[in-house]
């Protein structure tokens, strides 16, 4: 089989042949997503070298594990959640914790109102640096990976109103580090 | 600025590492040679085990057949004598029989009293081995 026919298969058929063996599409897997898979995974450990083994070992337990695949979730979710459980190996292993507020657990002070965000470029960037790796986890599959609530609660093993709730409380924190960041430069003026 | 473009902007500065393919591959290749190495131990071990039971088996058949040539002659007997009356007859030369082992009867005792056993009591015979 060419590799242009590989490049018209979704997701879900490259999995398939993966758990026959197939290593072209294991190949083709591997392109699609690893630079994706190695964002998220480093967005949480902030480390190059383990992100950088997390990612290598996320595609090595796709094939391995690629019969288990039955296709309830879509194949970006299950695929985060190798790469997921994998950092908190790591995190466990290094007796590290990935932190969460535990106010942002809470689901009953939530509002649907939207957290607006400045349009400061810099700033926002700068904002995103300081959230915590367990803040912008979250904050990275819904507004990078643009995921929906539904599949980021697979991802994460959390109920669905947890994200919305982590979401909404990650939004705010970022609102306030971008007004303390724009108060300071403005008074360094 | 969306959400989606300050985080690509976060990431300019983090170049994702190449040769991931390469490493998945190599992890890949170190699996399979451990599984084949475990599967050869295994066929190994079981060669032995088989080359060990065929020996053994040689061993004990081998050993079965020295006994039978020296302590054992295997003689056949008219169908109308019982085991009593053949048991009776054979204690008269000091012999005895044993069996059945694999479906066969056995006299067992002094070659010499087996042999007057023999030429006095031919009726009882058929033919000897």
């Amino acid at each position: 089989m060419g590799h242009s026919q590989y490049k018209e298969m979704d997701d879900a058929e490259l999995i398939h042949r993966i758990a026959n063996g197939d290593e072209e599409a294991l190949k083709r897997l591997i392109k699609l997503y690893k630079d994706r898979v190695f964002l998220y995974v480093y967005g949480l450990l902030q480390n190059y070298e383990d992100s950088e083994e997390v990612t290598v070992e996320t595609f090595y337990q796709i094939w391995r594990s690629a019969r288990n695949f039955k296709g309830y979730s879509k194949v970006s979710t299950w695929i985060f959640g190798i790469a997921r459980n994998l950092v908190m190996k790591t995190l466990r292993r290094k007796k590290r914790e990935l932190l969460v507020f535990s106010l942002e657990d809470r689901e009953d002070s939530v509002s649907d109102e939207e957290v607006s965000l400045p349009e400061h470029a810099e700033i926002l960037k700068m904002a995103l640096e300081k959230l915590s790796p367990a803040q912008r986890e979250v904050m990275h599959l819904a507004f990078y990976e643009e995921l929906p609530y539904s599949e980021i609660a697979k991802i994460m093993g959390i109920p669905e109103s947890t994200v919305k709730t982590r979401v909404f409380y990650a939004k705010k924190k970022l609102k306030e580090i971008v007004k303390e960041l724009l108060d300071e430069s403005q008074g360094s003026f | 600025m969306s959400l989606k473009e300050a985080f690509k902007k976060l990431y300019d500065d983090v170049e994702p590492p190449g040769g991931i393919e390469e490493k998945v591959l190599l992890r890949i290749r170190e699996r399979k040679w451990r599984l084949w190495k475990r599967v050869a131990v295994a066929e190994a071990a079981l060669i032995l085990l088989t080359a060990g039971l065929f020996l053994l088996t040689e061993v004990t058949t081998t050993q079965y057949k020295t006994l039978g040539e020296e302590e054992v002659i295997e003689v056949y007997f008219k169908e109308n004598i019982t085991l009593e009356e053949l048991s009776k007859e054979l204690s008269r030369f000091n012999l005895k029989i044993e069996g059945p082992y694999r479906g066969k009867f056995y006299i067992k005792g002094n070659r010499e009293n087996l042999r007057k056993f023999l030429n006095s009591e031919r009726r009882l015979l058929i033919r000897d081995s």
